[in-house]
């Protein structure tokens, strides 16, 4: 388990990147806890949307846990669902403006 | 949520945005003054365009919502919905205004944007009146709602540049914004070309966003929400305007990864697979295909959406010059200044040890430093034509108040002044433009009475002269009541009645302190607090002032400044045991005092006849005079004067210290310095030193002075 806390942003980008690196090297399964998180900017969903594409070729399950209402939003609006997958795109859920209801379509599939 | 990188871009946002209102408010004047011209009116478009664009960017929502309102009067008056009027600019100049006091609030509020102020929604009720008048203006962007339709929907590419977080740009937060430009109909952030983990650095944005976005905002809104990264980034923007080709280009750009990108075009509905793959045979994309049920595209959707890469170019020019901290400069200069200050040092040492390598050395060294400093204070001029062109508006709003019809014409706003100068003289020169539009030009009825043209005229003058720049306020109006001025001078207690005083003196008079002679107080000027505070003023940055007076005719007020407050080219001459230092551009030339001359106070200088100050008797320096005294001969604004020294040790760089504030009233003194040997030296204040003698000659002579010469 990484847990994350604070803002994931470009401050911290790099340590948030060696902290997941380094928890894939036991080749478990990564859960990865995003309650604490406060704020996500581009550089640090590129270090989850990295840490996916990892998880992936190394075979093992990245799961991210309890994303905060802020984060998912976030992630909403870039077209990722909070499992990290894309969005299918032209289905539903269609993303509605960006201050529409955060939990309105938190829809996994 | 500011940290420092956006708090760095934010600064870049407000330094931009105040030249864009420099831009808005020149263009909004220009519209004013002549024939709706569509290029100042786009030009004050993409203006308030840009302004709501970047400040959308950094969520500045009060700023956003005041410059959409202002947009959108542009807008309708660029469709011709709205007519130019004086009542529309007179609402816009002040909206400009407000404009730039929300963003010099950000300073003050930490970024907010702030709540609207009672005086804004003021002001957007009073723009949204003039929109309400044109019914069928279309309201554009984020307040309004309305429904886009398949024609409206564009596909964004965007591939920001590396760098982009680092520099405080964050792609969400565009697509963000993006989100209330319209509807974000599919986001798909495209994570392909990130490298390798260990390849991969943390700060490098490597995602890729391909957007379809449903807006009726036009391309050119679009568009302009990435002026700010559009240098560094591959943002392309396909509408239903755009041809396959273009699209196709678009797929081919991501190489390796152009299959992923064009299944997600196919997936979001902008593109058939056909067409991608090269083999379809229609014409025109799924967008357009999609649009036809809707009727032609809107016009403004139709714009080529190539204009980019024109821009890019257009940016690519403006990067040929920097912006740099003003204090940054200052600590160079003040650096430099020491530099030449140490380097004099080392001159004098080389000189004194007799080693001839060593003097040259020093010699090639104070040559660079000569080339340094220079340089380097030259990195501070800037022109003053920045400055005079913020009058317009003054003689605008000012005239406009008063009821009176003046042009302001403006001549050498290219001459070069120290940057600190610039900022100096605005506030002396707003007193010296509100008193002549005040005071000195009349009323159109009394111009026309005396046969004036009835349209007043403001000049405001520039130009270098021998080592000083001068600046001159001129006006054609009555010029200064000299009857007036004394009696006025008498009643306050500043001169006996009686005195005999030249016109000259009596112009003179209106700097003093507590002097006004205007019979009403206006709220403008007038309240005998204008032209002393203007000379203390220009007093404080080493110069002069004085003014023309040409009665029925006009008045010219000439301030008269150094070209830099820093360094000067100083002389230096003994007197006892002290050295003082006359500045070298008022130096004319320097000849021996002839034995003959020893007790007169003028001097025949090859038949012009000078007055003659003896330095060592007016500043009190004790100490044995010479057998043979030198002259260095000094001009300021064209009175020659002699002033009688013990010896003359040639010329010097000399930076200026201020004199601390016992002695700030010391006349004939401008500063003191520090000598290569460490010694102090006194500056003298030429300026003050004429003037003085000019006084004194323009009594005495009458009397003693010319009867002498006559009987040579």
């Amino acid at each position: 388990v990484v847990r994350l806390s604070g803002d994931l942003t470009i401050q911290t980008a790099a340590e948030t990147k060696a902290a997941i690196m380094a928890a894939f090297d036991d080749g478990a399964d990564l859960d990865v806890d995003l309650s604490e998180i406060t704020d996500l900017d581009t550089a640090g969903l590129q270090i989850l949307l990295l840490a996916r594409r990892e998880a992936l070729s190394l075979g093992v399950t990245l799961s991210l846990s309890g994303p905060p209402t802020a984060v998912r939003e976030i992630l909403r609006t870039v077209g990722i669902t909070a499992d990290l997958s894309p969005v299918p795109v032209g289905e539903e859920p269609r993303l509605e403006s960006a201050t529409g209801d955060p939990e309105a379509d938190d829809v996994r599939r | 949520m500011f940290d420092d990188d956006m708090r760095a871009a934010l600064g870049t946002f407000m330094v931009e945005a105040a030249d864009l209102l420099i831009q808005m408010e020149a263009g909004l004047l220009q519209l004013e003054s002549g024939q709706p011209d569509e290029e100042t009116l786009n030009g004050v478009f993409r203006a308030a365009h840009t302004i709501k664009g970047s400040a959308g960017l950094f969520g500045l929502d009060g700023i956003v919502t005041f410059t959409h309102v202002l947009e959108s009067v542009l807008d309708a008056m660029r469709s011709g919905e709205i007519a130019v009027s004086a009542a529309l600019i007179g609402t816009m100049l002040p909206s400009k205004d407000h404009l730039a006091g929300l963003i010099g609030d950000l300073v003050a509020d930490g970024g907010t944007g702030g709540q609207e102020s009672p005086a804004g929604l003021a002001l957007m009720a009073r723009l949204e009146s003039f929109l309400a008048a044109a019914p069928t203006a279309a309201v554009a962007g984020p307040v309004t709602e309305t429904v886009a339709t398949d024609a409206d929907r564009m596909h964004l590419s965007l591939r920001f540049g590396p760098d982009c977080l680092r520099s405080g740009m964050d792609p969400i937060a565009f697509i963000r914004y993006l989100g209330t430009l319209g509807e974000l109909v599919s986001v798909t952030t495209v994570p392909d070309l990130l490298p390798a983990a260990d390849e991969m650095d943390a700060e490098t944005c490597y995602l890729d966003f391909e957007i379809t976005l449903s807006t009726t905002a036009g391309l050119a809104a679009v568009e302009g929400v990435f002026d700010f990264v559009r240098a560094d980034s591959d943002i392309r923007i396909l509408t239903s305007a755009s041809t396959l080709s273009d699209y196709r280009d678009l797929v081919a750009s991501f190489g390796p990864h152009s299959a992923q990108i064009a299944e997600i075009l196919v997936r979001s509905g902008a593109a058939r697979a056909g067409d991608l793959t090269g083999d379809g045979p229609q014409p025109g994309a799924a967008l357009a295909a999609r649009a036809e049920p809707a009727g032609p595209p809107p016009a403004e959707t139709t714009a080529p959406a190539v204009r980019t890469g024109a821009d890019r170019v257009a940016r690519a020019g403006e990067v040929n010059s920097i912006r740099v901290d003003a204090a940054r400069l200052d600590l160079l200069i003040d650096t430099v200044g020491e530099l030449v200050i140490a380097g004099a040092g080392a001159g004098l040492g080389a000189r004194l040890s007799g080693d001839e390598d060593l003097r040259t050395s020093i010699g090639e060294v104070m040559r660079l430093i000569e080339g340094v400093r220079s340089n380097a204070l030259r990195l501070r001029m800037v022109p003053i034509g920045t400055t005079f062109s913020r009058f317009q508006r003054v003689v605008r709003d000012v005239s406009t108040d008063l009821g009176k019809d003046v042009s302001l014409v403006i001549t050498g706003g290219e001459t070069e002044v120290d940057k600190a100068l610039v900022e100096q003289i605005g506030d002396p020169l707003t007193h010296l433009v509100r008193n002549a539009l005040d005071h000195g030009i009349e009323p159109a009825d009394v111009r026309v009475a005396q046969g004036k043209p009835a349209r007043g005229t403001l000049r405001l003058n520039a130009f270098h002269d021998s080592g000083s720049i001068v600046v001159e306020v001129g006006d054609d109006g009555g010029g200064i009541d000299r009857g007036r001025v004394l009696a006025k001078a008498v009643e306050r207690g500043l001169v006996e009645p009686g005195a005999p005083l030249s016109d000259k003196e009596i112009d003179a008079l209106i700097f003093e302190p507590g002097f006004s002679t205007s019979t009403q107080v206006s709220n403008l000027s007038g309240r005998g607090v204008g032209m002393d505070v203007v000379k203390r003023n220009v007093a404080a940055m080493r110069g002069a002032i004085d003014v023309e007076n040409r009665p029925q005719e006009g008045t010219t007020v000439r301030i008269r400044l150094p070209l830099t407050l820093a360094i000067i080219n100083g002389f230096l001459v003994g007197i006892g045991a002290a050295t003082f230092v006359i500045p070298l551009d008022h130096v004319v030339e320097c000849v021996e005092l002839p034995v003959s001359n020893q007790r007169r106070d003028y001097l025949d200088l090859r038949g012009e006849v000078l007055p003659l100050i003896r330095l060592w008797s007016l500043l009190s320096v004790p100490g044995e005079r010479p057998r043979r005294e030198s002259v260095v001969i000094v001009e300021h604004a064209g009175s020659k004067t002699g002033l009688v020294v013990d010896t003359l040790k040639g010329e010097s760089q000399t930076v200026i210290k201020p004199l601390g504030r016992l002695f700030e009233h010391v006349e004939g003194i401008g500063g003191s310095t520090i000598l290569g040997n460490g010694e102090v030296a006194l500056i003298i204040d030429v300026a003050t030193l004429v003037a003085y003698v000019t006084a004194r000659a323009g009594r005495s002579r009458p009397a003693s002075a010319e009867p002498e010469l006559a009987s040579r």
